[in-house]
């Protein structure tokens, strides 16, 4: 088996994608503009109405290309930046509360698991199992939508269930039949110490 | 001794102007014939150009040493991208062995069949659809010696004339096929690989060269005999990294989360990427596939113009786009998305609507590939622009072309095709064909093409082979 999966290549079409994940010559301007829409939608009719004027309150620049594109634009347009937002309403939940209708001891325990699982959304070495030899990421620990999908749930067979998985997840991984010297080998630093801080907090939540 | 030689000519090869960049995919396409060709007895000889590593793999006297030695039947195998250099080597392998049989198949000379038989005695035989039975019928009728009218679903010159036999019907049930040859490779050569779950596509996008391919017409396998195959592979191989590439292989709710669950209850610890579609998706079945192991999914996006997404027949709308990518942003660690720009009815009110969705999704964390429109024989834009639908014309103009494919897949050198002397007989062919490579052309690109190629430069998009400067005067 080669040590290549093709992960950081294309599959079929498009190119090597390495230089596309920097960022690309989008100036500060717009990046800060693409934030403030996701938050205020109010802000793309004012946009869309006054581009120059709207720009000028919130203090923003554009490039002229930048600017020739935001006028080629309508509020339905401007409106997608909303996505992730709505897509992320359960993440947010973590860090910003949770319904009222959510159980003091569930949003506990949940957020708990929440503040645990955030550091994985921005490892792709995790996700990807580079480092943890096929096994898979996902399994030794839920994504961040199953646990904010959790977040959901007051259901307490769910809960329990949710809790066992990931202590299973975590069995599984200690039961591989490696030697000390090679499960060092395949766990980074950091995938290391956050599975050992997954373990301790999982311990900490089924007590 | 082989009965016959197959030649792998599909290739991601791709030359920038510091580096050349290889990926070795495993040829399903042919191992599936190197399969049945086994089981009725003939002895087959397979080669993979991707495994060639010359200096200059588009030099044709490399490839004649390449098919040294072949077989008295040489079938080649070839995309659109690199079927004006397989004909050339067609025509030196047939100038210097005049007694070979030679066969072309793969989408490469799909829709320019008879086209092909008249410009080029050496072309003997193409295979049109797919080559699993049509193969075996062909190597019975020429190692008996039989005429070639009564094989179905070839193309062939006889009297000096093409003939045109009529199409073969449709395998149906797919499980039924041999898995490819996997045996006859060198697996740890290879970087992707890939698997078959389907055929075909029942979408009719206008651009779409591979859906005319099947007629629109979808088979799929069991999800049984999938995750059997992805065990072969896996136990055989150690194959942890799946490559799902089927246009349809996201094709229903249903199927979708049965292979993720049948997937997940075999326990294999593998991952697998796939291609998927907009509005076949939702928040269900992407969660299922994050949870059964799937890492990487790829969205062909194509427009951020509601307009756009119209005229080409997409099926869905950018807000619906928005929405999955978005979704799938958060569940997967790789996300593409795919848009296609140059369409002759996509004005720059539209293309900036892309323009827009492309920022937006990078922003996101997406993996964003724009790809200039490729007017491919076989493709409905193609036709409407033969019957004038469009006015304007198609022209080469390879120094504009971001997604320029003679030598691979793409090339590109700081805004300019660096031609080599090697290569230039291959842009010398492909401006004497147009009409068998319309692929290579460019509608309108001073007013079409170049506009736009320098608003995906000034935004970072091409940041590695072009600056404004550079776009601005056509190659002498």
């Amino acid at each position: 088996m080669n040590d290549h999966d093709s992960s950081g290549l294309t599959i079929v079409g498009g190119r090597p994608d390495e230089e596309r994940k920097e960022p690309s010559a989008i100036s500060a301007g717009l990046q800060a503009l693409l934030h403030r829409l996701a938050e205020n939608p109010s802000l793309a009719r004012d946009l869309v109405a006054n581009p120059e004027g709207t720009l000028a309150v919130e203090g923003l620049t554009l490039t002229p290309i930048e600017l020739a594109m935001l006028h080629h634009l309508d509020v339905e347009d401007l409106g997608q930046t909303r996505a992730m937002t709505r897509g992320a309403t359960r993440s947010a939940m973590l860090t910003k509360g949770m319904p009222s209708d959510v159980e003091e001891e569930t949003r506990r325990r949940l957020a708990a698991q929440l503040e645990l699982v955030a550091p994985f959304a921005g490892d792709p070495d995790f996700y990807m199992g580079e480092r943890t030899r096929g096994i898979r990421p996902l399994s030794i620990y839920p994504t961040p939508f199953a646990v904010a999908e959790a977040l959901l749930r007051t259901s307490e067979d769910f809960r329990t269930a949710f809790l066992a998985d990931s202590q299973q997840a975590i069995l599984t991984w200690s039961d591989l039949p490696l030697g000390d010297e090679e499960r060092q080998a395949l766990l980074s630093e950091s995938v290391r110490k956050r599975l050992e801080q997954v373990a301790r907090n999982i311990d900490g939540l089924a007590s | 001794m082989h009965d016959i030689t197959l030649v792998n000519m599909n290739l991601l090869y791709i030359v920038y102007a510091d580096r050349v960049d290889r990926e070795l995919h495993v040829p399903l396409g042919l191992l599936y014939l190197v399969s049945v060709l086994e089981e009725h007895g003939y002895r087959v000889d397979l080669r993979d150009y991707q495994l060639a590593t010359g200096a200059n793999l588009f030099d044709v006297e490399y490839a004649l040493a390449f098919l040294e030695d072949s077989a008295p039947i040489v079938g080649f195998s070839c995309m659109a991208n690199l079927l004006p250099y397989t004909l050339l080597v067609v025509q030196a392998l047939k100038a210097r062995h005049p007694e070979k049989t030679v066969v072309l198949g793969g989408t490469g000379p799909t829709a320019v069949e008879r086209r092909i038989l008249q410009k080029f005695d050496a072309v003997d035989v193409i295979v049109r659809g797919e080559g699993e039975r049509t193969i075996v019928d062909l190597m019975d009728a020429l190692t008996a010696g039989r005429g070639l009218h009564s094989v179905a679903g070839i193309s062939y010159r006889s009297n000096g004339s093409p003939v045109e036999n009529p199409p073969r019907p449709r395998i149906t049930d797919l499980d039924t096929l041999p898995w490819p040859a996997y045996h006859r490779l060198d697996m740890a050569s290879y970087q992707g690989y890939g698997l078959v779950t389907s055929r075909g596509c029942p979408y009719r996008c206008t651009f779409c060269s591979v859906a005319p391919i099947w007629e629109h017409q979808a088979v799929l396998r069991s999800v049984q005999s999938v995750v059997a195959e992805m065990r072969h592979l896996f136990e055989t191989y150690g194959v942890t990294m799946f490559l799902l590439q089927d246009e349809y292989f996201v094709s229903n709710k249903v199927r979708m989360l049965d292979f993720c669950s049948t997937l997940k209850s075999a326990g294999l610890p593998v991952h697998w990427k796939c291609f998927t579609r907009i509005n076949l998706v939702d928040e269900e079945m992407l969660c299922a596939m994050a949870d059964a192991g799937c890492v990487h999914v790829r969205y062909g996006v194509e427009s951020g113009s509601d307009a756009v997404l119209r005229q080409v027949a997409k099926g869905f709308t950018a807000r619906q786009a928005s929405e999955i990518i978005a979704l799938s942003a958060q569940l997967f660690p790789e996300v593409d998305a795919f848009f296609i720009w140059g369409f002759p009815f996509e004005t720059m009110a539209d293309f900036y609507k892309s323009v827009f969705q492309m920022v937006l999704f990078r922003s996101w964390g997406v993996r964003v590939l724009p790809c200039l429109l490729s007017f491919l024989p076989q493709t409905a834009i193609y036709r409407d622009y033969l019957a004038g639908k469009y006015g304007g014309v198609l022209r080469f103009r390879p120094d504009l072309t971001p997604e320029y494919v003679a030598t691979g897949h793409e090339t590109s050198s700081a805004g300019h095709i660096a031609i080599s002397p090697e290569q230039q007989p291959l842009f010398d062919f492909v401006t004497a064909c147009p009409d068998l490579f319309p692929g290579f052309l460019q509608w309108e690109p001073e007013t079409n093409v170049q506009p736009k190629l320098q608003v995906l430069c000034d935004l970072g998009f091409y940041s590695d082979m072009c600056s404004a400067s550079e776009i601005a005067s056509p190659m002498s």
